[in-house]
């Protein structure tokens, strides 16, 4: 039964005060409420703790304290907007509410009981990586460690893979300690021998959820770990076969753990559809040497700009007319047939930025993301002027582009026109500039 | 031109088995903890599907229920995906086999439709509950029971219903089965005195047990046995009329 009742009023550490509307769902720490914010009449969720060892820890209450005189790292965190006073045997935070669209990323796990809860593109899934890879990479640079990264972080928007990271009370200053020893699976294995979480053990559990996102199944299932030794996975060897003993599926040097078909069927089949630059990163990433060595591990950073540079260079089809618009991973040149409908690729054209971002290759129906971005500022679409296909550019911004092409004709699209890609000719996006190759 | 179908399979699920060995004796009839049973035994149901799904790829759980009278009666021949489980009620007549209940569980765990999913295990839970002293033979059943690995690694929790001093051998069976053997921690054993408790402390227990158990988490430094002994100490401690004994190993000591 929920500790607070629809019309409850909590007052606010900032002096204001919040009315309970209902209640949401509970889970380990405590439970979560929908509440209006007086005044303002802001709705917002309001998390209350009902675990005593949480309300009995001073620390804790000043860890959220402190936290909430920072700023979010980015958008992405459901971040602690305020802390409840001590009231009602207890005390509780208020942050955003999840959103409609949003999926618990542990559900894209198990598709037979969420049948709605898998990624719609491969746009969707490095979108997720992006956005995780960012909102870490920010957290730690802002001296934080989350301490406790599993597939309960996380949810997401399976059509467009925008991210909202939850539970961000366990974040606490990196080297310090709340409590929190994190979830078997995706705890490095320092921290499972009782060491104190910090940001090289964030990049262990990062690394799993990052294939995870791209690979569905977990890095360190395969034939060892169902072996009949294992047949029942006791909790110490869980935390030896996820941790100090792991063996990555794909580790080359080490097939012992190799997937299995039949039970591991993301972890084959997606493998295949990686590049070659994913596949050899996952590889350092999770290879016995990151395991037992924090130092060796890779950084948020890294991974963004890794996925970054895959966003760039993925291919988006649209050459069958029957079947719908799909989209593949695709490293260097493009294959002359598509790898997931096998129809004739279409034509691509090349934005070279230079040193700013990495070349970005547009194909028919493909959105044109400048940077970082998750806004498109361009959509590539195929077109046949008398009887030859090319590609134009729509401009999907705000603002206006202008184009110069090679014979230093001068002309600007504005939003909603289009301009044809003609090789040789630059575009100065505003604060971006590509020159177009064919 | 069909389009490649790259929707994700479902990641492979480890399977935690639960079995409840119900004791459905005609004693069970006294203020109505058959009922409670009977009541309490969807409602668990219910519970455990949920848990089962926030467990997300962890593990799905499986019931199974062994009922013993004059003899021992099994739902399903083998635990069953919770989500399929349909209780039964169940009647309270006859004596207190508890023998055969731990010869079928046994065998149960023999079986290979129990002990054989493709992607492992997590350790099994084995819940007795009992109102009276066993029938002879269960001693040798039970032994016979704790040479299997798969008990060797349960986790055991003892709900006993209205123990006296004079249930001596209650005592002792419900000590002896709840010993922890290899799955660490200290035995779990409840005793309840108001009976009309009963209802409150089976959920409890079962929610627990699979809570905890189906997602094989420590924390704090605490083993998931140790946390499960700890939760139900915790929460069944506080219900009225409910006692965790502290016992020796034969079964004194819990008055």
């Amino acid at each position: 039964m929920p500790s607070l009742s629809p019309g409850t009023v909590i007052t606010v550490s900032d002096g204001s005060s919040l009315t309970v509307i209902a209640y949401i769902a509970s889970g380990g720490q405590g439970e979560v409420y929908r509440v209006r914010r007086n005044p303002g009449g802001r709705e917002m969720a309001l998390k209350w703790y009902t675990n005593r060892a949480i309300i009995d820890n001073p620390d804790f209450l000043k860890t959220l304290r402190h936290n909430c005189r920072h700023k979010a790292p980015s958008d992405a965190f459901l971040w602690p907007e305020a802390v409840t006073d001590r009231q009602y045997g207890s005390f509780g935070y208020i942050m955003r509410l999840r959103p409609e669209g949003f999926v618990d990323l542990g559900k894209f796990f198990c598709i037979d009981r969420n049948p709605q809860a898998y990624f719609r593109s491969w746009l969707a899934k490095l979108t997720a990586c992006i956005q995780i890879c960012d909102a870490f990479s920010r957290l730690h640079n802002n001296g934080f460690s989350y301490q406790d990264i599993n597939d309960g972080s996380f949810l997401i928007d399976p059509f467009r893979g925008h991210v909202l990271i939850c539970d961000n009370d366990n974040i606490v200053s990196d080297g310090c300690s709340n409590g929190v020893s994190g979830k078997p699976h995706y705890m490095a294995p320092e921290v499972a021998e009782g060491n104190t979480p910090d940001r090289a053990s964030d990049r262990f559990s990062l690394a799993i959820i990052l294939y995870r996102i791209l690979m569905i199944d977990h890095p360190f299932e395969g034939r060892s770990t169902t072996s009949d030794e294992n047949r029942c996975l006791t909790p110490d060897r869980e935390m030896l076969l996820f941790g100090r003993e792991a063996v990555f599926c794909h580790d080359t040097a080490d097939r012992s753990n190799a997937p299995v078909e039949g039970l591991h069927d993301n972890s084959i089949l997606y493998w295949r559809y990686l590049t070659s630059r994913l596949q050899r990163a996952f590889r350092i990433a999770l290879c016995r040497r990151a395991i037992v060595d924090p130092c060796c591990r890779i950084r948020a950073s890294s991974w963004k700009q890794m996925m970054l540079a895959e966003r760039a260079a993925l291919v988006t089809c649209h050459a069958a007319p029957d079947v719908p618009v799909h989209d593949y991973l695709c490293e260097g040149a493009k294959p002359d047939l598509c790898p997931l409908c096998g129809s004739m690729t279409g034509a691509e054209v090349w934005l070279d930025f230079g040193d700013a971002m990495p070349a970005y290759r547009l194909t028919a129906s493909k959105p044109l993301f400048l940077g970082e971005s998750f806004v498109p500022e361009g959509i590539c679409r195929a077109v046949n002027s008398s009887g030859v296909d090319s590609l134009v550019l729509e401009n999907v911004s705000r603002h206006t582009w202008h184009i110069v092409e090679s014979g230093g004709r001068r002309f600007k699209v504005v939003p909603g026109a289009y301009c044809r890609l003609v090789g040789g000719a630059s575009i100065n996006f505003g604060s971006w500039r590509a020159k177009i190759e064919i | 031109m069909a389009l490649a179908d790259l929707r994700p399979r479902p990641s492979a699920r480890r399977r935690m088995n639960m079995f409840y060995l119900l004791d459905t004796s005609g004693s069970m009839r006294y203020n109505d903890c058959i009922g409670s049973v009977n009541r309490a035994m969807p409602e668990i149901v219910g519970i455990l599907r949920e848990i089962s799904d926030s467990n997300h790829d962890q593990s799905d759980i499986y019931l199974s229920c062994i009922t013993f009278d004059n003899e021992a009666r099994e739902l399903y021949d083998a635990p069953v995906d919770v989500k399929d489980f349909r209780w039964a009620d169940v009647k309270a007549e006859g004596l207190t086999n508890l023998k055969a209940a731990f010869d079928l569980l046994e065998a149960q765990l023999q079986s290979g439709a129990a002990m054989s999913a493709p992607a492992g295990h997590l350790r099994p839970a084995v819940l007795l509950l009992s109102d009276g002293d066993p029938d002879d033979g269960w001693e040798e059943a039970l032994d016979r029971l704790q040479a299997n690995l798969w008990f060797r690694q349960a986790y055991k929790i003892a709900i006993a219903i209205g123990c006296k001093p004079s249930n001596i051998e209650m005592c002792r069976a419900l000590t002896r089965f709840a010993r922890p053997l290899d799955a660490g921690g200290e035995p779990v054993i409840i005793s309840i005195d108001q009976l009309d408790r009963l209802y409150d402390v089976i959920k409890l227990v079962s929610s627990t047990v699979s809570r905890i158990g189906s997602s094989n988490a420590a924390a704090g430094g605490r083993s998931p046995a140790q946390r499960i002994r700890d939760a139900i100490v915790n929460d069944a401690g506080n219900i009225v009329g409910v006692n965790i004994p502290s016992m020796l190993d034969d079964g004194q000591g819990w008055y």
